[in-house]
């Protein structure tokens, strides 16, 4: 069953279709909060449901404009943001670049320390690379996912890519098989 | 050290396992579901709980009696309750057999 059916027939209060929804999104969303939340995997699954529940109150009013992702990684983005700033999680502008990280020996040890170098990066900046590179969203959906201006998003993927580039500097290309 | 870079940036983020997430989601918005149906159920008893007072009972009661005698003295009202009582009769005995 293709996704717009599915968004079609949970707004018309389909829960089955609902469900379907949250299975196929269900591990790409938490990776995005786990990534936000610098691993917090408890923290991490907490908001997805959140994000899940918004989603299913507000579905009704999702018309398809953009994409059903782009539209929930909205609602996550905000949900984050209200959770940092309750929790006091990192402030949104700051970051950690002042020492790079080891050169990694393996492939796993290679995506750790992209991890490691992410939870490094601005929050905006994390979520401006993950959302277009790992989720593979578009720049347009990214920012209004992250709602900002596209100028602005494409700032916080420049930026975030040299960042991470300063800190993997190390890096020995047969590392990755 | 480009190519390595940008492979690994593109890279998907690892498969994370439902492991009853979903399932916890789905009994979450039952849950709401359910509470909302109450609340919902809730205000409208507590709307019409004022209703209630302003109903005058003893009128009401009377003109309900009035009626009830009427119709039982009505002569095609008890031809009609005769007719549906021996259809329902005769239903029950083709049924049993």
């Amino acid at each position: 069953m293709s996704e717009e059916y599915l968004t079609r027939r949970a707004a018309e209060g389909d829960a089955s279709a609902f469900a379907a929804l949250v299975r196929s999104h269900q591990s790409r969303l938490r990776g995005f909060l786990r990534r936000m939340t610098r691993g917090d995997c408890a923290l991490a699954d907490d908001l997805a449901q959140e994000t899940f529940l918004e989603a299913h109150r507000k579905i009704a009013a999702y018309r398809g404009g953009g994409s059903f992702a782009g539209w929930l990684y909205a609602i996550a983005w905000s949900r984050y943001l209200m959770e940092a700033r309750r929790r006091k999680l990192e402030p949104l502008e700051e970051d950690d670049v002042s020492t790079p990280l080891p050169s990694p020996e393996s492939t796993s040890a290679l995506r750790l320390d992209l991890e490691k170098a992410m939870a490094r990066l601005s929050p905006r900046e994390r979520a401006a690379l993950t959302l277009c590179f790992a989720l593979e969203l578009t720049h347009e959906e990214a920012a209004v996912a992250l709602a900002i201006p596209i100028g602005t998003l494409k700032s916080h993927v420049s930026r975030g890519r040299e960042k991470l580039r300063g800190l993997l500097y190390s890096w020995k290309a047969e590392a990755v098989s | 050290m480009n190519d390595v870079f940008e492979k690994l940036l593109a890279r998907p983020l690892e498969d994370i396992a439902d492991n009853g997430f979903s399932a916890g989601v789905v009994r979450r918005i039952t849950a709401a579901r359910r509470q909302e149906g109450w609340l919902t159920y809730g205000v409208i008893a507590l709307a019409g709980l004022p209703l209630l007072f302003a109903v005058p009972w003893p009128e009401l009661s009377a003109a309900v009696a009035r009626l009830l005698t009427s119709l039982a003295s009505a002569e095609h009202v008890a031809a009609a309750a005769a007719v549906l009582a021996l259809t329902f009769s005769f239903e029950k005995l083709i049924h049993e057999h």
